[in-house]
């Protein structure tokens, strides 16, 4: 997957390229809105992370282009701006998603490769794990092929995992992902252990292996090594 | 009370002082006046009876005219002269008639043949009750016609000469800030109201630029802090991935990253709050109250479960207001989450819904702090940790500026909420 992300803050861009370099993606710095222009007009993306913030101009006028051009990628706007306003306009100008400052790279990546699954429906829209399968489009989890009953959450979990399989997740990344940063509430991360417990409970009982690793003081860690 | 009204009312008060005095003034010179007149005439009786009197040393024999009674004596020696005019009451016999005043001219001198005489003669005047009646009736058929006359013509004057005042009143009362849009005042030819006008497009200009100012600052400020949180976070993220950290490193990162999740979540809290008292939210649609209860009491089904909680509702209708549909979906899920979170284990959540009247109430243990204060900022009425303490300002501030009204009261181990919409 190849992914370009404009971002005027060499320090974050330097940190998503990293995290998903790990991922395996083919990733692409733009600084500022005239590299990001040079770089889209020349290459297609499956997916361009778009900070609406640039020195030298709106990543929102990115997106317009992408746009008029008819391109096929898939765009996420990650903005610093708190305003709703931004929200509303990247989404109607076509972007996929929006994500406000400061997320959680699990939650970047994750939202990533939702797009990446949105965009190619024609393509595979299952994500496989082993012996765990993942229908999105029905949102429905399957162990050697038989259906797992998941409660909302835990089928959530199950798709945050896997999307970031092999990496340390961290409780407040899961909480906000789950209940989404509005909810502040203490007993949420308590919570997660609740939720964790259930899902590997329920992944075992049907026959699966035990991926979710807890890392002590850290998170937990869905991985089969 | 309208500017008419007010400058009636001035004058009506000014106008009763003025008429009193001028009541008392009128009576006395009437007085004056009549009493003149009839000293004149009592003059010229006592000199046709003078004349009479020296020349043929005879008493005339005449009848009073109306109201007078004369009185002419003669006596055999010379007497002292005199001339006395005063005002005089004559006390009459019948004691339910009142003693009527009359006007006196005496009158003593000599003939030639040193024979004194005396003339006294006595005219009643109009009562002096009955010129007070006459001077008032009048003084106040004059001040119910001046009235009349002064209120239809300040209407008059406040509906011609007070347009322009009102025109720019409507103007000012359409400002938006959030509208680009400048205010046009008509020019009119009152120097006065040209002035108002060019100190209200100033002010409202001035107000507008420090509007957008403060936020391109609050969206600026939210911009530079959420930025290096944003690097910060997915640094310590990145840091979390490697393998092999120590314990005393998996402390610290844990302890950063706290920190950093507390930082971003004030920052978020704080410019909500601002963009709430710079009337940021001007979206206003429909919103049921009640589906967003239900929707919120969903998303927190397992925290609630996890609590034992019991959710006891009585719909008893339907809330339906207008308002910001985000502002309205941060206010439920505050206070429903308040009370889930500040709630005993087993507890109770109570929440009742009645027209334009919302109550939450939750089990708990009593407030630490002065319940007053509840609605401040940074008021923590709980060691949670994640806490920071802005939840119910930020209620606060939503049910401010919808006007709605919000109570809090404490009673039998249970935290009540009740908002007013």
């Amino acid at each position: 997957m190849k992914v370009l992300i404009v971002e005027d803050e060499k320090p974050l861009a330097d940190s998503i390229s990293k995290y998903l370099k790990q991922e395996g993606y083919i990733c692409e710095i733009a600084l500022n809105f005239q590299q990001a222009e040079e770089r889209i007009s020349e290459n297609n993306y499956d997916c361009i992370l778009v900070d609406i913030s640039l020195p030298d101009g709106n990543g929102l006028e990115l997106i317009k282009i992408l746009k008029s051009n008819q391109s096929p990628d898939g765009v996420l706007v990650l903005s610093a701006k708190n305003s709703i306003e931004d929200k509303i306009n990247g989404l109607e100008i076509g972007a996929d998603d929006y994500l406000t400052k400061p997320f959680h790279l699990s939650e970047l990546n994750a939202r990533i490769k939702s797009i990446y699954r949105r965009r190619n429906l024609s393509g595979n829209v299952e994500i496989k794990f082993n012996e765990i399968r993942i229908n999105t489009e029905e949102n429905q989890v399957y162990v050697n092929d038989c259906i797992l009953t998941l409660t909302r959450k835990e089928y959530e979990l199950i798709v945050f995992f896997i999307s970031n399989k092999d990496r340390v997740l961290t409780k407040p990344s899961i909480v906000e992902h789950l209940w989404g940063d509005s909810v502040i509430m203490a007993d949420s991360l308590e919570f997660v252990y609740t939720h964790i417990k259930n899902l590997r409970k329920k992944i075992i009982e049907a026959g699966g292996a035990d991926y979710i690793k807890t890392i002590y003081g850290l998170g937990y860690k869905f991985s089969d090594h | 009370m309208k500017l008419l009204t007010r400058t009636t009312l001035y004058i009506l008060y000014f106008s009763i002082l003025a008429f009193i005095a001028s009541g008392f003034i009128f009576y006395f010179s009437i007085r004056t006046i009549i009493n003149k007149q009839i000293d004149a005439s009592l003059i010229t009786e006592k000199n046709i009876i003078q004349e009479q009197i020296e020349h043929t040393d005879t008493i005339p024999d005449f009848k009073a005219a109306f109201g007078h009674l004369i009185e002419v004596k003669v006596f055999d020696k010379f007497i002292r002269k005199k001339e006395i005019l005063k005002d005089t009451i004559v006390i009459t016999e019948n004691e339910n008639d009142e003693d009527i005043p009359y006007r006196s001219l005496f009158f003593a001198n000599n003939t030639k043949n040193k024979k004194g005489y005396t003339i006294s003669i006595l005219q009643q005047v109009s009562e002096k009750k009955d010129l007070l009646e006459d001077i008032s009736t009048l003084l106040l058929i004059l001040f119910i016609l001046l009235m009349l006359i002064f209120v239809i013509v300040n209407y008059w004057i406040s509906k011609r000469l007070w347009i322009p005042f009102y025109k720019s009143l409507d103007i000012i009362g359409s400002f938006e800030i959030n509208s680009s849009k400048t205010l046009d005042f008509t020019k009119t030819d009152i120097e006065e109201f040209n002035r108002l006008n060019q100190v209200l497009e100033k002010m409202s200009e001035k107000i507008r630029t420090d509007y957008f100012n403060l936020k391109e600052f609050n969206e600026n400020a939210s911009h530079e802090i959420q930025t290096p949180l944003a690097v910060i976070r997915s640094k310590l993220e990145l840091l979390t991935q490697y393998e092999n950290l120590s314990l005393d490193q998996i402390n610290i990162l844990q302890s950063v990253s706290e920190a950093v999740t507390k930082l971003s979540k004030l920052n978020k809290g704080l410019l909500l709050i601002s963009k709430i008292d710079n009337q940021q939210f001007t979206i206003v649609e429909e919103v049921n109250i009640k589906n967003l209860i239900e929707k919120f009491l969903f998303d927190f089904e397992e925290i609630i479960e996890l609590k034992k909680i019991k959710i006891e509702k009585e719909f008893e209708s339907s809330i339906i207001c207008l308002l910001d549909p985000m502002l309205a979906e941060i206010l439920i899920s505050n206070l429903i989450s308040n009370a889930v979170r500040h709630n005993i284990a087993g507890g109770i959540v109570l929440i009742k819904t009645f027209p334009n009247l919302l109550v939450i109430s939750n089990t708990g243990t009593p407030l630490l702090v002065d319940p007053s204060t509840l609605f401040n900022r940074f008021i923590k009425h709980s060691s949670q940790a994640d806490s920071v303490g802005l939840g119910l300002s930020i209620v606060k501030k939503i049910v401010a500026f919808y006007n709605f009204k919000i109570t809090y009261t404490y009673i039998n181990d249970n935290h009540e909420v009740k908002v007013f919409f």
